[in-house]
């Protein structure tokens, strides 16, 4: 392999049958080996879990994940590129930390909206609502009124 | 899919050339390259904020600049390359990892990776006015707007070319850079190994990037950075700590450092710690080691800039020295849950890899420095100081602390378990081999290629 690091005048190892030169106390190599397996072990259970979830979804897509919560997503997103004007300023009533708040002032930012925190200064007040899925794919729709 | 891929197949290409000036092997460039495309975002965002204009307006010369200098840099930076990496090592490094990156196709609805990562790459695309506003709008200010730019700029380069916003393509280029930082990890460790046996170094190599799932398995892809830090810290920290004169070639490990220092507060203040480490380390030559703090400088001018926008950090903002001096018992009731979640999420994984390398440390010594690794005091002194780092942070947060250790405890304890990984399965590697190396010592290595001690030194610089 080479060494991007340099030391570029060794070999480095490549698969060359080698008779690695024993030393130290074949029990204390045995211990430090055992050892890191148990570390190696614990620490690549994430590794196994991701891919056994990984194959599930690949396998069926609705398994793994929140796909509702996807469509819901991209409902509301959808909605606002199409009600609310680039460069607009919106207001949204909600704790700053709730999750529709958060996702509202993301896809304002993706058409230049901005969201201000007080509604005397919003062009428009938006709030999300659950609505039929087959009026609003998702369950959830997004309620845009016009302030003034 | 396919605006995903073809997403990726873009962070790819342009950082090319600087991988290729890394690694002189167009197969381990494709690794490196989309970190490579993420820093220069970053450089491309600063720029935007600081001097004016569009993202790809600065983004688009400065990659046209590497493709130019490329020439100059391969004849100015580049020791021959006695031989590239062989298909094995790289497919030793890159196939273990596929399976459990399959995670990227689950849904992008990542708490996180919206309403921090990709909302910050979304006014990253809308150009200098309205992103530094965005940096200070109260209304934003849950998302962290101090946060360093490498992924957001990159999701943002890549949302500036390809139209639509579209989530997946935010995820797939998240995921290629946690990508290029985990193989980064493999490599390091394959190259600290270097002079074990080539199939236990692979091994090796491979175990440790495997660690990188950590206790959040779906941290990998799904638009979250920590990965992407901790594995470029820890790639790092094992090549400028355990390999011996690391600072002859420094141009990787630099690289590395500066994706820590860009893409995390915490990442930017364990880049500085590494920095300081690989320093001391280096004492000897210290005319080298100022390159180490280029990544910090770039740390510390973002760190100015956003804060001169308006952006504010919920943790520095939160500090009062004088509760902390005086030992307010609001503060330092919260040290025992800190500790107490980290224990649980990382504890017996750093405590069974500290026996490993107490019992490695005090009876295989000798056969480590056969292998030329160097001692991994060195990165328990890193485990020791983010332990420090991360339980102050947990302190001085005015977040309620359950809640705030439930929503992060797994992600930012993942520097520990990779060190702690990394350290451990180097030791397995030396009582493996028993100290032995390929072919023998060093002498034997370089009679096998026909060079003298000094010629190795020589082409070594």
């Amino acid at each position: 392999m080479d060494d991007p690091l340099g030391r570029a005048g060794e070999q480095p190892s490549t698969g060359v049958p080698s008779r690695p030169r024993l030393s130290g106390h074949p029990l204390v190599r045995i211990v430090v080996v055992l050892l890191a397996v148990v570390v190696v072990v614990l620490a690549g259970h994430g590794a196994q879990r991701a891919a056994q979830r990984g194959v599930d979804a690949a396998h069926d897509p609705n398994r793994g994940g929140d796909r509702v919560f996807e469509t819901q997503m991209e409902t509301v997103r959808r909605q606002l590129s199409e009600q609310v004007p680039a460069a607009s300023t919106v207001y949204f009533k909600g704790s700053v930390n709730s999750l529709w708040y958060q996702r509202i002032v993301e896809f304002a930012a993706m058409d230049g909206i901005i969201v201000v925190p007080d509604a005397a200064r919003a062009d428009y007040d938006l709030s999300v609502v659950s609505a039929p899925a087959s009026v609003s794919p998702g369950g959830m729709r997004l309620v845009v009124k016009r302030i003034g | 899919m396919l605006a995903s891929l073809l997403a990726v197949l873009m962070v790819v290409v342009a950082g090319m050339p600087i991988g290729y000036v890394v690694f002189r092997d167009l197969r381990f460039a494709l690794l490196i390259a989309p970190l490579v495309t993420a820093l220069s975002a970053a450089a491309a965002a600063i720029l935007m904020l600081v001097v004016g204009g569009d993202l790809l307006w600065w983004l688009g010369p400065l990659l046209v600049l590497q493709w130019a200098a490329t020439p100059v840099l391969l004849r100015r930076t580049a020791p021959p390359a006695v031989r590239a990496g062989t298909w094995a090592d790289w497919l030793w490094l890159v196939v273990p990892l596929l399976l459990p990156f399959l995670v990227v196709v689950l849904p992008p609805t990542a708490w996180d990776a919206n309403s921090i990562w990709w909302l910050h790459a979304a006014y990253f695309t809308k150009g200098a006015t309205l992103a530094r506003e965005y940096l200070g709008l109260p209304s934003v200010s849950f998302s962290h707007p101090d946060y360093p730019p490498l992924e957001s700029a990159a999701v943002g380069a890549v949302w500036s070319v390809l139209s639509g916003y579209k989530l997946y393509v935010a995820q797939f280029v998240s995921a290629a850079l946690s990508f290029s930082s985990i193989v980064m990890l493999g490599y390091a460790v394959r190259v600290a190994t270097n002079r074990a046996p080539a199939l236990v170094s692979r091994i090796a190599a491979a175990c440790v990037a495997l660690a990188a799932w950590g206790a959040e398995p779906t941290g990998v892809a799904d638009g979250y950075s920590d990965v992407l830090w901790a594995a470029a810290f820890a790639a790092a920290a094992v090549l400028l700590l355990l390999r011996p004169e690391p600072l002859r070639r420094p141009l990787l490990p630099v690289l590395l450092l500066s994706g820590v220092a860009l893409t995390k507060n915490e990442g930017f203040v364990m880049a500085v710690v590494l920095a300081a480490t690989a320093t001391v380390r280096m004492r000897r030559e210290l005319r080298r080691a100022w390159v180490l703090w280029v990544p910090v400088l770039a740390g510390g001018v973002w760190s100015l800039v956003c804060r001169h926008f308006g952006a504010k950090s919920d943790v520095t903002s939160s500090v009062h020295l004088g509760d902390v001096l005086r030992l307010d018992p609001a503060i330092y009731d919260r040290l025992s849950p800190t500790l107490s979640a980290i224990w649980s999420t990382v504890g017996p994984l750093v405590a069974v890899a500290v026996a490993t390398a107490v019992v490695g440390g005090i009876l295989l010594r000798r056969q480590r420095r056969t292998l030329e690794l160097g001692g991994d005091l060195w990165l328990w002194a890193l485990v020791a100081v983010y332990l420090a780092v991360l339980s102050a942070t947990y302190l001085v947060s005015s977040n309620p602390i359950t809640w705030y250790l439930n929503t992060s405890i797994t992600r930012v304890t993942l520097p520990f378990a990779l060190v702690a990984t990394a350290s451990a399965v180097c030791w397995a590697v030396v009582a493996l081999t028993g100290g032995g190396t390929f072919g023998g010592d060093g002498a034997t290595i370089r009679r096998e290629v026909g060079i003298s001690q000094d010629q190795s030194q020589e082409i070594s610089v």
